[in-house]
């Protein structure tokens, strides 16, 4: 699974060897089942399921911050875990 | 305006002043910074960032024009961060630590631990920084981050620290520190008619007239 995700992150999305697998490695571990049938479905068509957990959304994070949609994913996963910390890494979000 | 001046308006005073003046403290605040540092400092410009209902990008650095933004959406006493200097100080001493990592990735500024001037090269060179809108995970855990985060605690920290010396060190002097700090955060007044005012109160305070 994990070289099927990296080999996506690769070629259609643009992410760096590096990133993509940082990235593949954090996919993998998504704990929520939702949210990780969606991370499955968009690997094997491309479509993108619109989660929502709290107040965020894929669609929201991906329209108002930017992030792709694996990286929504993440989020998403990680906000459920840990909000504190999730809603923390907003704020300096810009680098 | 003086970096005791900056720390001190950090303080209360921080929601009563205007927007132009804040930045003005965070302007002194990172020039002092990237001095103790030995970086060149960058100017720190106010701009709309992301406002949502639960997430706030505070602040962002630029490295192609090597500048520092703050949300200025968060300068108002009624917002989110607004009620108090810490989110936004920190946030601008945060982005200021970036500066100082691409100076020393790119040779401009000597580190002294080479472990992390290492690491910060290694984690800004093309294809290895992990921007947040690709992981935001593997961005907040990145060496860059990390540094950059406990940086601004620790900073800000000495700042909160600064301003309680400065304000015992104004009451043992037996200034009117209310009086003393409302000058400091008097926008009309250039610095000689300030200090004239403040000699002019601190008379009166003090009750001794001068023939």
């Amino acid at each position: 699974m994990k070289e099927r995700i990296k080999e996506v992150l690769l070629q259609k999305e643009g992410y760096s060897p590096r990133t993509a697998e940082s990235t593949a490695n954090d996919l993998e571990s998504i704990k929520d089942s939702e949210i990780s049938q969606a991370l499955i479905r968009w690997i094997d068509s491309g479509k993108k399921t619109n989660i929502a957990r709290g107040s965020f959304s894929c669609r929201q994070l991906m329209a108002d911050l930017g992030m792709k949609y694996p990286a929504a994913l993440i989020f998403l996963d990680w906000y459920c875990e840990d909000p504190k910390t999730a809603m923390e890494s907003i704020h300096c979000s810009g680098g | 305006m003086t970096y005791e001046q900056s720390v001190l308006l950090t303080g209360s005073q921080w929601t009563e002043l205007s927007e132009e003046r804040k930045l003005e403290v965070l302007q002194t605040i990172e020039n002092h910074s990237a001095f103790e540092s030995g970086r060149l400092s960058c100017p720190v410009v106010g701009k709309f960032l992301y406002t949502g209902t639960d997430g706030v990008v505070l602040g962002t650095y630029d490295p192609k024009n090597q500048v520092i933004y703050v949300n200025s959406s968060q300068f108002a006493s009624d917002t989110r961060y607004g009620k108090d200097s810490e989110a936004i100080v920190t946030a601008c001493l945060h982005e200021g630590r970036h500066a100082y990592q691409h100076q020393v990735a790119d040779g401009i500024v000597f580190h002294d631990n080479q472990a992390e001037a290492d690491a910060w090269k290694e984690n800004l060179s093309e294809g290895n920084y992990i921007s947040f809108r690709e992981n935001p995970r593997a961005y907040y855990n990145q060496p860059v981050e990390v540094d950059a985060r406990r940086f601004a605690e620790d900073k800000y920290a000495e700042i909160v620290a600064e301003r309680q010396s400065y304000d015992i060190e104004a009451y043992s002097d037996h200034a009117p520190r209310d009086v003393f700090e409302r000058q400091l955060s008097d926008e009309g007044t250039d610095e000689a008619q300030r200090a004239a005012s403040f000699q002019q109160t601190e008379t009166k305070t003090n009750g001794i007239s001068i023939a």
